[in-house]
């Protein structure tokens, strides 16, 4: 792929038109999926217009939602009442009625890379800050973001750096910025860490906040990446971000993000988009914009280049039903997938890509379908179900549900002998609620349905 | 097991005949055979399908959208419908007239063990009417299985010339003004060999029927009586009444309560149901308790003060008072409780020695206990000047009689000093409030009350979290002792406390006041809201409504309540739901 041409805005043709199914594409990769009625309107409105939305919806505050205003509401209630663990729940439902899904959706990657569990830091408030802190720099510059992570209570403590002493640097939060947030192995060497040990001295937690305790700091001289200076943290800091390789890093993680899981995107195609965040002096919302528009991320090497997360995943599948269901329960159901949010594995977050497949996870996913169309818990279109919902849209026989199934949640069209076999024993005869579920569950089984 | 069952028919057959007593004796118990051991009745159906329908809590739900919009989506519900509507018509009368003339004479079932059958007897009005209603509702089924191709099928046969059908494991016939369904050929023919012929000893003839049936009700509901020694002689009761438990709670709760079902020949309940209120009342007859480590801490000696009077201050949610002897229930604990029970009970002595200045928790700390505790949650009112959190919760407080208070002033005092003094080292490590703590004294009391720091709030802008609706106090006095989530609270209660026992036969008794609980449950409707949302998924408006709705229908409940009482020769259990008027 042409360096040049990857990152250029992409423009419909007749081979890939911008239809329905280009617009479930963008809306499972800048949120978490879109109801029929929403694609259809997010097609009306033309692609580019449609992500220019996307972006702006999320910059702007007065874009969000009857469920953001009551869910950030909800948020400040499971807060006072120290609930951390239906945090994970609360962001569930957040993310699927939120009218900003590209804020979500990015707030959601910054999560898996700041990763930072509630298993540790069992404080409901400071995880929810974190949250909060992780969304209002979602698109903002790079380095206000590193610089308030740094001092942010909830990953000093799930970094064991709560004390920092000149006496006894401790290494944690150094090691893994370097690592896991601004450069990646490889960038840097163990001096380096030592010394931005050091800088980062008498940086510490007191009664649930950052405390600079001056009298701990180490004034001496650093030499961090090759620079020597009397460094504290927050220059420290500046000496990494200005390293070429943290863009390298960011650009890398971004376009895994939104673009294809595997290193389908060459070395000189991800400089290219580095080029982009030096230019916007590592700004994200211009970077994720040129992303969203771009050729990588609408032909080929952007189209079914993803496995679908947990969470996207089961999400699709509400946002595509127009239901609603026990979040709590989903989050348990995700959790049991691999992905519960505020409760990433490790600090490394969320490995992702193929990871999220294997032989218990495949009937984790077909077990949570299972159960969305089984009891009360989802309630479809109101609690009217799968038969309403195919009255909605003047489904009248099997194969239009499967057709209608494939178009909007499926990233690559179903092959004819697929379609027969899902159609198997259905007919054309008038479709049941039980018959629906099942359609729908042999489709949500699929491979094709992992893919996004 | 059939031998057994064979066995416990012929012992309840070798009970001797006692004269009937016809104006007590339900109808139904003359077609039922001496053997049944469980017998249930609802006496006047129709009163109370018009009590249930008729009632302002019903009619309330009905005109809610949100129950008609559930109903009507429910499949279910809307089959029902259309097939009322068909019997309806078929019938050539309105559901509840069919109701009143096929079920006005009662309902009745019963369990018997020797056929191992169950059986339901209906009683009609309008023997006529019966057997339209039951001639359409067949033709309505096999219309519908026709249709559906599927149910089992219906089969018509005779037994002594009265037609008996059977679907599946069912049976049932006709007999008069008597709708027969059971599950066992057996236990059917029993029924209507007896209804033709008359001639067998029946559950009527039964004395210990006869005597336990002196007691059903006249009004509108339902009554149930059930022999507990046959239940006991097939071995159904051992994993209820055996002697050890690993479950010292439910021991507290209800170990009397078992050991009485270990030696009663049977247990009787009844439900009223009338518009103002539903009442329960389960008795269970004895001929004095037997001694035992069970009976021995729960009940009171005979002739001594139970139970002290409930305390009401204003705003009570839940209110309750019971007897139990804490230092018998602790010295006895190893009659009562397994190893594993057992190793905590000693863990627990150890820890509370400390707590309690080093005295021995059994024998130099409860000895100076009465066995009389009470237990009170209550709105309490928010103190001016002080921050209102954001989840706002009622208060708490238990009130426990004391022997000698002077004795233990010191011990109880410092007791709490070290719980707050923990509390504290545990704050700080979680970096949550801590708590200042006062001593006051006044006559013959000692007050010690905490209070949440409020330089915790100056540098944690932001919800007021929910420990500050907390004032932990405790209040020692001459001879009662209060520890409480709030002073307000403790110092009501302590000024309450002293009123003696009034009647020696309460050994619990529990009221709630639902009024002052929606109260409570409003002043958190949005955390409730929430919660809703999370789990139903619903909007913020659909979630507001029901929850509404929940608080509503409390509002409608005057009060509940519930009485344990240990009389000479009964234990009774009483439950009352009031409704608002």
């Amino acid at each position: 792929m042409d360096p040049r041409w990857a990152w250029q805005p992409w423009e419909p043709s007749a081979e890939q038109p911008w239809d329905r199914r280009a617009a479930a594409h963008l809306m499972r990769r800048a949120g978490f999926g879109a109801s029929c009625q929403q694609l259809d309107e997010i097609v009306a409105l033309g692609h580019s217009a449609a992500i220019e939305r996307l972006v702006d919806q999320s910059l702007d505050a007065n874009a969000a939602s009857q469920i953001d205003r009551e869910t950030d509401q909800l948020g400040e209630v499971i807060v006072s009442l120290g609930q951390t663990e239906r945090l994970s729940g609360w962001w569930l439902l957040k993310m699927h009625g939120t009218g900003r899904p590209l804020l979500e959706k990015t707030t959601l990657f910054w999560h898996g890379h700041f990763a930072t569990s509630a298993a540790k830091v069992t404080e409901a408030s400071m995880m929810h800050t974190q949250y909060q802190l992780l969304q209002s720099h979602a698109f903002g510059k790079f380095e206000p973001l590193v610089q308030r992570m740094s001092r942010d209570p909830a990953m000093l403590i799930y970094l064991d750096s709560t004390q920092n002493r000149k006496t006894h640097p401790n290494e944690n939060y150094a090691r893994e910025l370097l690592e896991l947030f601004c450069l990646g192995p490889g960038n840097y060497t163990e001096a380096d860490i030592q010394e931005l040990a050091r800088s980062f001295t008498g940086w510490e937690v007191l009664r649930g906040q950052f405390h600079f305790r001056a009298y701990m700091h180490d004034e001496g001289e650093k030499s961090i990446l090759g620079r020597r200076g009397r460094f504290g943290g927050e220059e420290a800091v500046r000496v990494i971000l200005d390293s070429p390789a943290c863009l390298r890093f960011l650009a890398g993680k971004l376009a895994k993000y939104f673009v294809a899981d595997e290193p389908r995107l060459s070395e000189p195609v991800i400089d290219a988009l580095a080029k982009e965040l030096r230019d916007h002096d590592l700004t994200i919302e211009p970077v994720v914009r040129t992303i969203l528009k771009s050729n990588a991320f609408w032909t080929s090497a952007g189209r079914a280049t993803k496995i679908r997360t947990p969470v996207e995943f089961a999400l699709n599948w509400l946002a595509t039903l127009e239901a609603s269901t026990d979040f709590m329960r989903l989050a348990e159901a995700c959790e049991s997938l691999g992905q519960r949010p505020f409760y990433p594995p490790n600090v490394k977050g969320w490995d992702g890509g193929r990871i999220w497949i294997d032989s218990s996870t495949l009937i984790g996913r077909s077990n949570l379908l299972r159960r969305m169309f089984q009891g009360n818990q989802t309630r479809i279109l109101e609690g009217r179900g799968l038969g309403a919902l195919v009255d909605k849209y003047d489904l009248r026989r099997g194969d239009d549900f499967v057709n209608w199934l494939d178009e909007n949640l499926l990233a690559v069209p179903l092959a004819a002998n697929v379609r027969d076999s899902v159609l198997q024993g259905i007919g054309n005869r008038s479709l049941s609620e039980s018959d629906l579920a099942r359609l729908a569950v042999a489709v949500g089984t699929l491979p094709e349905m992992h893919l996004s | 097991m059939n031998r057994l069952v064979a066995s416990v028919a012929l012992m309840l057959g070798a009970i001797s005949v006692a004269p009937l007593q016809a104006a007590e004796v339900p109808e139904a118990a003359r077609l039922l055979p001496s053997t049944s051991l469980f017998y249930a009745e609802v006496n006047q159906p129709p009163a109370v399908v018009d009590v249930v329908l008729e009632h302002p809590v019903t009619k309330k739900l009905w005109a809610m959208d949100v129950v008609q919009a559930a109903l009507d989506s429910n499949p279910g519900w809307n089959r029902f419908q259309r097939g009322l509507e068909a019997l309806e018509n078929r019938v050539g009368a309105e559901w509840p007239e069919i109701v009143e003339a096929i079920s006005g004479g009662g309902m009745s079932f019963a369990i018997e063990p020797s056929t191992q059958g169950a059986v339901l007897l209906v009683r009609a009005k309008d023997e006529a009417m019966l057997k339209k209603t039951h001639d359409a509702l067949l033709e309505l089924v096999r219309f519908a299985q026709q249709l559906q191709g599927r149910g089992p099928e219906i089969k018509e046969s005779e037994y002594r010339s009265i037609p008996v059908w059977k679907a599946g494991e069912a049976r049932w016939a006709i007999a008069g003004p008597w709708l027969i369904v059971t599950n066992k050929d057996g236990l059917g023919e029993l029924v209507l060999d007896q209804h033709l012929d008359g001639d067998r000893r029946t559950l009527a003839d039964d004395e210990v029927f006869q005597q336990a049936a002196s007691g059903r009700l006249t009004q509108p509901g339902a009554w149930s009586y059930v022999r507990l020694d046959v239940f006991r002689a097939l071995g159904i009761m051992g994993a209820i009444t055996k002697r050890q438990t690993d479950n010292p709670a439910a021991e507290l709760i209800a170990g009397g309560v078992l050991e009485a079902l270990k030696t009663a020949d049977y247990a009787t309940a009844s439900l009223a149901v009338a518009k103002e209120h539903i009442k329960l009342d389960v008795t269970i007859p004895h001929r004095g308790l037997p001694e035992s480590p069970r009976t021995g801490f729960y009940f009171a000696p005979q002739g001594e003060p139970s139970a002290a009077p409930l305390l009401e201050p204003e705003g009570t949610i839940l209110s309750a008072s019971v007897y139990r002897d804490v230092e018998k229930f602790w010295i006895s604990a190893s009659e009562l409780f397994g190893d594993n029970v057992m190793a905590k009970f000693s863990e627990a002595e150890s820890t509370l020695s400390l707590f309690f200045s080093g005295r021995d928790f059994a024998t130099e700390v409860l000895p100076d206990f009465e066995p009389r505790m009470r237990v009170v949650v209550a709105q309490c009112p928010a103190v001016e000047g002080q921050p209102q959190p954001a989840i706002r919760l009622p208060g708490g407080a238990v009130v426990i009689d004391l022997k000698e208070g002077h004795q233990l002033k010191s011990t109880l005092t410092r007791a709490f000093q070290s719980f707050v003094g923990i509390a504290n080292l545990q704050a700080i490590q979680q970096g949550n409030p801590q708590l200042d703590m006062a001593t006051t004294r006044g006559g013959d009391t000692t007050t010690v009350s905490a209070t949440f720091a409020e330089e915790y709030l100056e540098n944690n802008p932001g919800a007021v979290p929910v420990q500050y609706n907390f004032r932990p106090t405790i209040i020692v006095g001459p001879r009662h002792v209060v520890f409480s989530s709030d002073k307000h609270l403790a110092e009501t209660l302590m000024s309450m406390a002293s009123k003696a026992p009034s009647d020696n036969t309460v050994n619990a008794e529990m009221k709630v006041e639902p009024a002052n609980l929606a109260v409570a449950l409003d002043n958190n409707r949005e955390s409730l809201i929430a919660e809703n949302m999370l789990e139903k998924g619903h909007s913020r408006e659909q979630a507001a409504t029901e929850v509404g709705l929940a608080i509503e229908l409390l509002q409608m409940l005057e009060q509940v309540s519930a009485r344990l009482n240990n009389e000479s020769d009964k234990l009774q259990l009483q439950v009352e739901w009031a409704y608002a008027p």
